[in-house]
């Protein structure tokens, strides 16, 4: 079973891969790899991290493509794509949150609480990465601060 | 699901976003060609990693994932300023670019 979850996973990715390069629009490729970024989720909680395939599912193929699909649209100069690209966009939406929930109640059934994988990050971070975790976080703010000051306009 | 499919697809991965990076001329998909690879590296990781300390790995990617999400904020705004100073954002436009 999980080799069939892994292989159709595998055919979204390359089917993905392939409309990202060979796809003229930027909208297009943008929605496709929100197919991909979603799979490799799948697959990253096939190899057991389900934790990080959630993550992935939320970051990547959430909140990342969403403000490339954005840019593109500001690229395109169009409002909204057509109709075949908003029925994809559908799909793409459905199957991630039909992909997220499988994870979540696969890790719900197997959930044990000294191995909950989001528990044993945390504290690994946290006991031996301190550091690195508050840096991280003071350049995410950088990273938000400097995108603001690029974006705004000069009166 | 073995070791040997995971390094493929993770392979597949790298050399789709390196050839998207080539390949393509605007700068919107060579981000996202760039993004492609760097998870294609971060499953590379995981399959490594997976026998020997697969906490480390974990956090390892996470760490990566967060420092290109952060990237990924900062290269959107720059492209958005492109684009509304040129009208498209392309290789050309950039490699124009002076100052």
């Amino acid at each position: 079973m999980l080799n069939l979850a892994f292989w159709v996973l595998f055919l979204i990715i390359l089917g993905g891969l392939g409309i990202f390069l060979f796809s003229r629009r930027e909208e297009r490729s943008v929605v496709s790899l929100a197919a991909v970024f979603s799979a490799l989720g799948g697959v990253f909680a096939l190899m057991g991290y389900t934790f990080l395939g959630a993550i992935y599912l939320l970051i990547y193929a959430g909140a990342v493509v969403v403000a490339f699909l954005m840019v593109a649209w500001l690229v395109s100069g169009r409002s909204q794509g057509g109709r075949s690209l908003r029925w994809a966009f559908v799909f793409v939406f459905l199957s991630l949150t039909l992909e997220l929930g499988l994870i979540l109640t696969y890790s719900h059934l197997t959930f044990k609480k000294a191995q909950a994988p989001a528990l044993k990050l945390g504290s690994f971070f946290l006991q031996n990465y301190l550091y690195v975790f508050e840096l991280t976080s003071l350049l995410i703010l950088t990273a938000v601060i400097s995108s603001l000051v690029l974006i705004r306009r000069e009166k | 699901m073995s070791s040997f499919s995971l390094f493929i697809l993770a392979a597949l991965l790298i050399a789709g976003g390196i050839a998207g990076f080539f390949l393509r001329k605007d700068l919107l998909t060579m981000l996202l060609s760039s993004e492609v690879a760097l998870s294609g590296a971060n499953l590379l990781l995981l399959v490594f990693a997976s026998q020997a300390s697969p906490t480390e790995a974990q956090a390892a990617v996470l760490a990566i994932l967060t420092v290109a999400a952060a990237e990924v904020a900062v290269a959107l705004a720059a492209l958005a300023v492109v684009i509304r100073e040129k009208g498209k954002a392309t290789e050309d436009i950039v490699s124009e670019m002076k100052g």
